[in-house]
């Protein structure tokens, strides 16, 4: 007996569920439209405005209304290439991306499955409550002291030193996430994976990690979300070598006035990779946020 | 027997591994502070070839010029220059941060004035005068710098940082609507005052007065600067404030009522950019600020009134012209290992072949450098740019600048934050001056007390 | 399955490594900072240690509680208002009669996606009230011009609201996937004892979602509590301190006025409430799966 509509496939699920009401447009139907359609332009209209000025010219956009129609132009992003070193940045953030989320994957996958076997519920609670805890501070706690940790082991804007930050910033969430995931492992196989001889690393290894792949892609693509765009520990960790792409933001407001058009083509350019990676397996992005929620 | 995982295990390892790292933490720390003194005698330029000097650097228009013409500087020295911009609290977090590790990552700082004590205090900076006396390079001409901006760069009488920028305050008046009503220049606030209240009547869609009413410590140099021509400054010599002084209230109560009155309805809010686009936009007639819009407002691609700008230096019922003080230069650090490469490139920035530069190509006509204001290059291109009117006024506006209305204290950002925050919400509110006044004494009084001053 | 020590060890080792490392480390400085009293600005004071004092000065200054109050006014409206719209949307996307819900559930990943920086400074673009694209907008269709970011009102519901555009598509995402499993007996039994669609919203769905409810919540919760950056880039805690929240108000203390142990002493005690807040969550959590 089929417990959810989710279980059934695409189409039998339709028929499970009363029919729609064909063609009846009731007030509260075309309103529920409506709101679809707004919903839609209010999600996209900001992202789509910044593009819209970031291809165009500072007379247009300083102009209001009139930037809507007004002519394309790359300035912005050839001003941004030639005056700063948006390239080096952007390219950081994605060796730190990259690389954090698969330490973060093969560290936090092996911290959750250690937990999810834990038999004392007592120090497996405190030990998830700690790890949890460590994602309840804002950055600008730590910031100082993580400052005058990375300074006297000489880390201070180097890539090493930021790779350990955003260890530090994502394992805690990566825990969380895998924990729930190996829960949902049926332990018949891994208990007939032990019987069969293999070791607890094995079975790790072996049978329960193949069975999270979804899970793992899940938090994959939230952990490289997250580090990309942390801001505030980029910005003072690091000076211009291991600077990422959000900490060189806050250098187009200047005092006099600020420089909207280059600042929104580097914003352009620097939330393509997260936006098309995030896009593309949207299916595990939205498993991993509903994850830990719906049993 | 297969024992599992306790408590107690768990806590040992955590504790010992804490310990350890505490422990790295402490040993790691602790660096010394760089390089001896000037060696004697100016350096050869090229002693320092190969090495890299690196500078912090607050944005602004100031820094175009190093931005620009520093291969200039690394061809004649051989060196390479690395600069990192920055908006001015990051830049100031910056350096402060290098300076509590003491690692010396930065060589050279942007140093605004206000700052400055606290810079010194800290002991972050390095003294300039016997730098100035032992180890002068061609390049400066100590004579070329206007006294003031080296008295006020100073603290205790030695010099801590070459001045770059020097702005001092300035009354910018729309000309032609002052022709067209037959009101003549204002030079007193008197005249201010009463030249507002002519263009109310006349000009009813224009605020006949702008200035900065944000709530936050740079809007303070409007207000202090402009009870200053009251005689009247907020602190007096043992910085007990005095916010209640009949002429200090005076002062506030007449520019609160050109906020208040005359003012655009966002007053409370404006910024110098923002007020200053209120000017430069028409929409206002009077704004009392500093000599550095003067460039901007006359400016066509970024000024909708240029051509129409009159400029004077007012004063006020006490004949003290008023103030709006600002200087900027550049310090090096303390913990620098490369001091006297670096005190070569302050002198270079400020040098007349730079400077000429950054006035005639760059069209920076407020660069500190009396040769080059002096020069007839200069007088022409201020001519054709139409700013003759500005750049004769400003030797004088340089020379108007005293400090003396000014906390020239560590503290001096929590004073000016606490001080427009009650003046800011008073324009809002449509609160007098004297409540104002009345509200925010007992709260710099317990800032003087935790500093230490005001015995 | 029965894990030895050693298999224990294996398992949590490199990330208890990290955590202790990266996280204990800091956290000990800082609660020892919170006990000192030193300023970057001053080293020539050193760091001597005061006791609570800095507590106490927290505790007794108007500007803390202020930040207090503003962090829970942002959180609980933001929270508040993402939950509603959120579970408003999931059930909207959960109809089968729309057309575009489809393509709803991708856009709406957008605000999700987007770094939280770069979402502020885009805002603080379109708020202007001279130049801003919104009040442009406001003005074409005739009405006045709302000083979103200069008037201490207007920057706060301005701030809510960003905040709100951002997360809500996660509210939207983690409640519709709760919807689409929950069991289809409850729902046809209702609807054959003839239920209003209100009173199956609030008697069935509601209480079979509670648990999804209350992880979205803590979720949120302890998000909006510690939002830096678009505050940051909006409005930078102002106009004044309209918006002034306690992240920003540490940031504040340590980073403008370099005041470490009084910035860290508001860490620990914004440790503290969260800590106190998401335990409470916690436990009804638990209490739920069991």
């Amino acid at each position: 007996m089929v417990e959810r509509s989710s279980e059934l496939p695409q189409a039998e699920r339709k028929s499970r569920t009363p029919p729609p009401k064909r063609a009846r447009w009731t007030l509260g139907r075309v309103l529920a439209q409506a709101a679809i359609v707004t919903l839609i332009i209010v999600a996209l209209f900001p992202f789509l405005f910044m593009l819209r000025v970031a291809f165009s010219s500072a007379r247009d956009y300083l102009s209001g209304i009139g930037v809507l129609s007004a002519p394309i132009t790359f300035e912005n992003f050839a001003a941004v290439y030639g005056a700063t070193e948006l390239g080096l940045y952007l390219l950081n953030s994605l060796l730190y991306s990259v690389l954090t989320t698969l330490i973060v994957l093969v560290i936090g996958s092996m911290a959750g499955f250690g937990l999810s076997k834990a038999r004392n519920a007592l120090v497996r609670d405190n030990i998830m409550f700690f790890v949890l805890s460590t994602r309840m501070g804002p950055p600008v706690v730590f910031a100082v002291p993580l400052f005058l940790l990375l300074t006297s082991l000489l880390l201070i804007d180097t890539r090493i030193g930021m790779l350990l930050v955003y260890t530090f910033y994502n394992l805690a969430f990566a825990i969380w996430l895998m924990y729930g995931f190996f829960g949902e492992v049926p332990p018949e196989v891994e208990e007939a994976a032990l019987l069969d001889g293999l070791s607890p690393l094995s079975v790790f290894s072996r049978i329960s990690l193949p069975l999270v792949v979804p899970g793992l892609m899940a938090t994959g693509i939230l952990v490289f979300i997250f580090t990309w765009n942390e801001f505030f520990f980029a910005l003072v960790l690091t000076r211009d070598v291991a600077k990422t792409f959000p900490a060189m933001i806050p250098q187009f407001f200047g005092a006099f006035r600020v420089d909207w058009g280059q600042m929104l083509a580097a914003s352009a350019m620097g939330v393509i990779p997260p936006l098309v990676f995030g896009l593309l397996i949207r299916r595990y992005l939205v498993r991993g946020l509903s994850l830990g929620s719906v049993k | 027997m297969k024992k599992s995982f306790t408590r107690r295990d768990f806590l040992k390892a955590g504790g010992g591994a804490l310990a350890g790292v505490y422990v790295l933490g402490l040993a790691g720390c602790g660096g010394q502070q760089g390089g001896g003194g000037p060696q004697g005698g100016p350096p050869d330029r090229r002693e320092f070839e190969g090495e890299t000097l690196s500078l912090v650097l607050k944005e602004g228009y100031e820094i175009e010029a190093i931005q620009k013409y520093k291969g200039d500087f690394e061809q004649a020295t051989g060196t390479t220059v690395e600069i990192e911009v920055y908006d001015e609290p990051t830049a100031r977090q910056k350096f402060i941060l290098d300076s509590t590790s003491k690692t010396g990552a930065y060589d050279i700082t942007s140093v605004s004035f206000w700052h400055l004590p606290e810079y010194q205090r800290a002991s972050y900076l390095e003294p300039l005068d016997q730098w100035v006396s032992k180890a002068r390079d061609p390049w400066l001409d100590p004579d070329a710098i206007p006294e003031t901006a080296t008295n006020v760069m100073s603290v205790d009488g030695e010099l801590y940082a070459l001045p770059h920028t020097v702005i001092s305050g300035m009354l910018f008046y729309r000309d032609d609507l002052f022709q067209k009503h037959g009101i003549k220049a204002p030079q007193t606030s008197a005249d201010v005052l009463s030249a507002a209240k002519v263009l109310k009547e006349a000009e009813p869609s224009i605020s006949p007065f702008t200035g900065r009413g944000a709530p936050t410590f740079a809007s303070l140099g409007t207000w202090l600067g402009w009870t200053w021509g009251y005689g009247a400054a907020l602190y007096d010599d043992d910085m007990c404030p005095q916010a209640t002084d009949p002429k200090f209230t005076q002062g506030m109560s007449d520019l609160m009522t050109l906020m208040q009155d005359y003012g655009p309805e966002d007053a409370a809010s404006l910024t110098f950019t923002q007020a200053g686009e209120k000017f430069s936009g028409g929409n206002a007639a009077m704004m009392f600020d500093t000599t550095g819009f003067g460039g901007i407002f006359e400016d066509p691609e970024l000024s909708q009134v240029a051509g129409k700008v009159g400029f004077s230096l007012p004063k006020g019922p006490a004949g003290n012209p008023m103030q709006w003080t600002y200087l900027e230069g550049l310090g090096i650090s303390a913990y620098s290992d490369n001091k006297e490469l670096a005190w070569l490139f302050l002198q270079w920035r400020m040098s007349d072949e730079t400077t000429r530069k950054e006035a005639l190509e760059l069209g920076r006509f407020d660069v500190p450098n009396l040769n080059i204001l002096e020069s007839d290059a200069y007088a022409k291109a201020a001519k054709e740019k139409g700013l003759s009117d500005y750049t004769e006024k400003l030797p004088q506006s340089w020379e108007n600048i005293t400090l003396e209305h000014w906390p020239f204290v560590p503290e001096f950002s929590r004073i000016g934050d606490t001080f427009m925050q009650q003046v800011s919400s008073a324009i809002a509110g449509g609160q007098t001056a004297e409540e104002a006044m009345k509200a925010v004494q007992p709260k710099l009084e317990s800032i003087s007390k935790d500093a230490g001053y005001c015995k | 399955m029965h894990l030895t020590k050693r298999h224990y060890l294996i398992f949590l080792g490199p990330t208890l490594l990290v955590l202790v490392v990266m996280v204990a480390f800091p956290t000990a400085y800082v609660l020892i900072t919170s006990f000192r009293e030193f300023n970057l600005t001053d080293p020539a004071a050193g760091k001597p240690f005061v006791g609570f004092e800095n507590y106490a000065t927290l505790l007794s200054d108007p500007a803390f509680f202020a930040a207090l109050w503003k962090s829970v006014l942002f959180t609980v409206a933001s929270v508040a208002l993402t939950f509603a719209l959120g579970m408003a949307i999931a059930l909207l996307l959960n109809r089968r009669d729309l057309s575009g819900t489809g393509l709803t559930r991708t856009v709406i990943l957008v605000p999700l996606i987007l770094t939280p920086l770069v979402i502020g400074a885009m805002y603080r673009f379109m708020l202007e009230r001279d130049n801003g694209i919104i009040n442009e907008i406001l003005a074409l269709v005739g009405l006045e011009r709302i000083p979103f970011l200069a008037n201490s009102t207007w920057a706060m519901i301005s701030v809510i609201l960003v905040d709100a555009w951002q997360w809500t598509p996660f509210a939207v995402l983690v409640l519709l996937a709760g919807l689409e499993s929950l069991p289809v007996e409850p729902f046809e039994a209702a609807r054959m004892d003839g239920a209003s669609r209100w009173g199956e919203f609030w008697n069935i769905t509601l209480p079979l979602l509670a648990p999804v409810i209350a992880v979205v919540l803590l979720i949120r919760t302890m998000d909006a509590f510690r939002e830096f950056d678009k505050i940051f880039i909006l409005t930078g805690g102002g106009p004044g301190t309209a918006t002034q929240t306690l992240p920003i108000f540490l940031y504040r203390a340590g980073f403008q006025d370099f005041n470490m142990g009084f910035s860290a002493a508001t860490g620990v005690i914004m440790l503290i409430i969260v800590t106190i807040v998401s335990s409470f969550y916690v436990r009804r959590i638990h209490a739920a799966g069991e």
